[in-house]
């Protein structure tokens, strides 16, 4: 499927792809989060055999709009004993970032016929830099701000425990999920999504979760080991169940918003389902092939790589309500235990392994790579670039 | 003379001067470690406008990311966080302004003279600055980075000994085996009860 | 070169906007009819007892050092990372030895934390009760005491007959 490139005066289409992919994802998950919300209640309800919402709209696919819209005419609650400013700063800190991480994920790729009549394949992400994956990371780092903050500000006991908890258990699993990303990485050799999608072209066998093809990349049972922690890693991240200690309703009442109410509240939900997506849409870019399709097949090849992803996307969101139905909560200590004495080690010894392996089998010797030298002389190191100085 | 880079340069250097002044100045002490957050993020931006892109993902990661955690922990161990008779000068204040005013304008005075190395080409892209960082890492400071290990090694170690104090085994607690009460007080009852 | 990061930076301030007209619009458009007892803490319908600003166990604290420490760890993995998928195989190897004696000296420190028991979380639990069969085997049902009398003797043969009809006498001779 090959698009004109059509330009007006000095704009042409590829160089406002990224604003019109700014504002599919952005648009994307903030419409789309009320019915992962109604698809998580009647998964759950068909789970547990009984009906789910089925009042408003066809089998009540308007449910969670109709809370939405309710949620803002709501009194807005502001306790007495809360610190006010730092109160209704807690859910704007706790929504920013889950929105803007979006910003470089690359979700589909079009082919534009360029004026010379070549044909120019793009990637539809807002920023396509080559620190993608670290910025994503940075902003995920800031996500714990916004729940410590609801959490202390709220000046409530159950909300101040479920600030610590989340934001001890968010730290303790950025390590493993950091470092399971960088062997993604290392799978792929780039910090650029976009690239990381690209390295993964062909069939089911060169994602980098399965990654068994002898030609480019041979890390069958790593890359497997590496996937599933970022995978148990990305639900700790996002507090969801079996790691939703920090909202443990059963002996926190909410946690962190037990003190929220009106649309705040909805902004530390909105949030945590935006950065779910985000979460997902990362493992779906980082393991699973991003908008290729599973296997180079003819018929599947017309399907557009946006649906691939988006199916990709749906699976893991499943994959949460899943987990949500089907596993009890963790206990604190055993939470710990699982990240800093399981993942941490394990992810340390996975990624020297793919280290490893790639040394052994998988260097390219070529000409390219050996005029690298393997100490550069000085003169190309910026002096940012230099650490103790740049001397 | 005035190029471009100042329009992105003075508002992201005010928001930061302007957030370590409410750092400062904030009688709250968890507000003060708050206000860190822009301060830290507006740096992070003057890392950015200089295209170090490896340096703003580490100066939000490290600093912004972990390091103002810890801070906020410390901050909410602290019993009170809020005194508002509390003096926040000393009797010191005044000598500041002057200190101020001499340190600033010395500082003025060195950049003014400093001989500044014109700008040769523009700045590596940031596949190439991590690149280049990484080669630097392993190739011409594979020394110091091996030290740094160390350090973090040292770090870890006392990091351990400032909040882990030893503590004497606690003595076990006997452990009660209720089943025998409860057969016994059943045997009691029901003797209560043969009574009747 | 910036310029690939203004969409960024856009999206960036419309995510900040977007999250800012939320909280602004609803405190605009809900009702305000504050009271007192709406206004206090949440404590399961009870008064509030004490502040909420307790101080919390300095385990905390020390996971927030930690994740400092590993942090730098990872984030200096993110370089060699690069620059080591792009390496010929000689140097290859001398990288991988070089970050593995880095990571080792880290490892180290790991498990010297392991053994302190720094990430231990359960140190005032009990341990976890050994698996005693006897337990498993059954137990006499639970009496309420108005079912059987007579001196308790459970498992006794020699009575086996009468707790049978003494149980279905038991409550008429309570009543």
């Amino acid at each position: 499927m090959v698009i004109q490139n059509y330009s007006l005066g000095p704009i042409d289409l590829a160089s406002i792809i990224p604003y019109v992919a700014m504002g599919t994802i952005l648009g994307f998950i903030l419409l789309i989060v009320p019915f992962v919300i109604w698809f998580e209640r009647v998964v759950i309800a068909l789970m547990q055999d009984r009906l789910g919402p089925n009042r408003v709209g066809p089998r009540g696919l308007l449910q969670t709009i109709a809370d939405g819209v309710k949620l803002f005419f709501k009194e807005d609650l502001e306790p007495a004993a809360v610190d006010r400013s730092l109160y209704y700063m807690a859910p704007v800190l706790a929504l920013i970032p889950a929105l803007a991480a979006g910003a470089a994920l690359p979700f589909a790729s079009i082919s534009l016929r360029m004026a010379d009549g070549s044909v120019k394949s793009l990637p539809l992400v807002a920023g396509n830099v080559n620190i993608g994956i670290l910025f994503i990371l940075a902003l995920s780092s800031l996500q714990v701000y916004g729940i410590v903050l609801a959490g202390w500000a709220s000046n409530n006991k159950y909300s101040l425990l479920g600030g610590l908890r989340s934001s001890a258990q968010m730290i303790s699993y950025e390590l493993p999920m950091s470092l399971a990303i960088l062997t993604g990485i290392l799978m792929s050799g780039s910090l650029n999504l976009v690239d990381v999608v690209n390295s993964q072209a062909g069939s089911i066998l060169d994602w980098n979760f399965f990654k068994l093809n002898p030609a480019t990349g041979f890390f069958f049972p790593l890359g497997l080991i590496a996937g599933m922690i970022y995978l148990v890693a990305m639900v700790a991240e996002t507090n969801r169940a079996p790691f939703d200690l920090p909202e443990a309703e059963s002996e926190l009442i909410a946690g962190f918003h037990t003190e929220y109410s009106s649309m705040k509240f909805a902004m530390f939900f909105m949030g945590e389902y935006a950065s779910m997506l985000v979460v997902s849409g990362i493992a779906t870019a980082l393991w699973f092939g991003g908008w290729h399709a599973p296997f180079d097949f003819v018929l599947w090849n017309w399907i557009p790589g946006g649906i691939w992803f988006l199916a990709k996307l749906t699976f893991f969101i499943g994959v949460y309500v899943w987990l949500r139905a089907t596993l009890p909560r963790l206990r604190y200590d055993a939470l710990m235990n699982i990240g800093w004495k399981r993942l941490l080690p394990l992810s340390i010894v996975v990624l020297f392994a793919v280290a490893t392996v790639d040394a052994f089998f998988f260097t390219k010797d070529t000409p390219a790579a050996i005029s690298a030298p393997a100490t550069p002389p000085s003169g190309t190191l910026t002096p940012m670039a230099a650490p103790g100085g740049g001397q | 003379m005035i190029s471009p880079s100042i329009f992105v340069f003075a508002p992201l250097a005010s928001a930061a001067l302007f957030t370590a002044l409410m750092v400062v100045r904030s009688r709250n002490v968890i507000h003060a470690g708050y206000w860190l957050l822009p301060c830290l993020l507006a740096v992070a931006g003057l890392f950015g406008s200089l295209e170090a892109h490896f340096f703003v993902v580490v100066q939000i990661l490290i600093y912004a990311g972990a390091i103002l955690i810890l801070i906020l922990f410390a901050l909410m161990l602290t019993r009170d966080v809020m005194d508002p008779k509390q003096r926040q000068t000393t009797k010191f204040a005044p000598l500041a302004v002057p200190l101020c005013i001499f340190v600033g304008l010395g500082g003025a005075l060195m950049m003014a003279r400093a001989p500044w190395p014109a700008i040769q080409a523009a700045a590596p892209g940031p596949a190439e600055q991590t690149k280049a960082l990484g080669l630097g890492l392993i190739g011409d400071y594979a020394l110091p980075f091996e030290v740094a290990s160390l350090i973090l090694l040292a770090a870890l170690i006392g990091a351990i000994c400032l909040a882990k104090a030893e503590k004497e085994p606690a003595a076990p607690e006997p452990v009660i085996d209720l089943r025998g009460e409860i057969e016994l007080e059943e045997s009691v009852s029901a003797g209560a009860a043969d009574g009747h | 070169m910036l310029s690939g990061y203004l969409p960024m930076l856009v999206m960036l301030v419309l995510a900040t906007v977007i999250a800012g007209s939320m909280v602004i619009g609803s405190f605009f458009l809900g009702p305000k009819k504050p009271s007192r007892f709406k206004s206090e803490s949440y404590e399961c319908g009870m008064t509030p007892v004490g502040s909420a600003r307790e101080r919390f166990p300095i385990k905390f604290y020390l996971i927030a050092m930690l994740f400092i420490i590993f942090d730098i760890e990872t984030i200096f993995l993110y370089p060699w990372a690069v620059t080591f998928r792009d390496s010929v195989k000689s140097v290859k190897m001398f990288y991988l030895a070089e970050m593995g004696v880095f990571v080792l000296i880290l490892f180290v420190g790991y498990f010297y934390i392991l053994g302190k028991g720094a990430l231990d979380w359960d140190e005032g639990r009990e341990p976890e009760p050994v698996a005693d069969p006897s337990i498993f085997k059954p137990r006499p049902p639970i009496r309420f005491g108005n079912e059987y009398s007579g001196p308790i003797q459970i498992a006794s043969k020699s009575e086996s007959g009468t707790p049978a009809t003494s149980a279905a006498a038991g409550p008429g001779k309570r009543l």
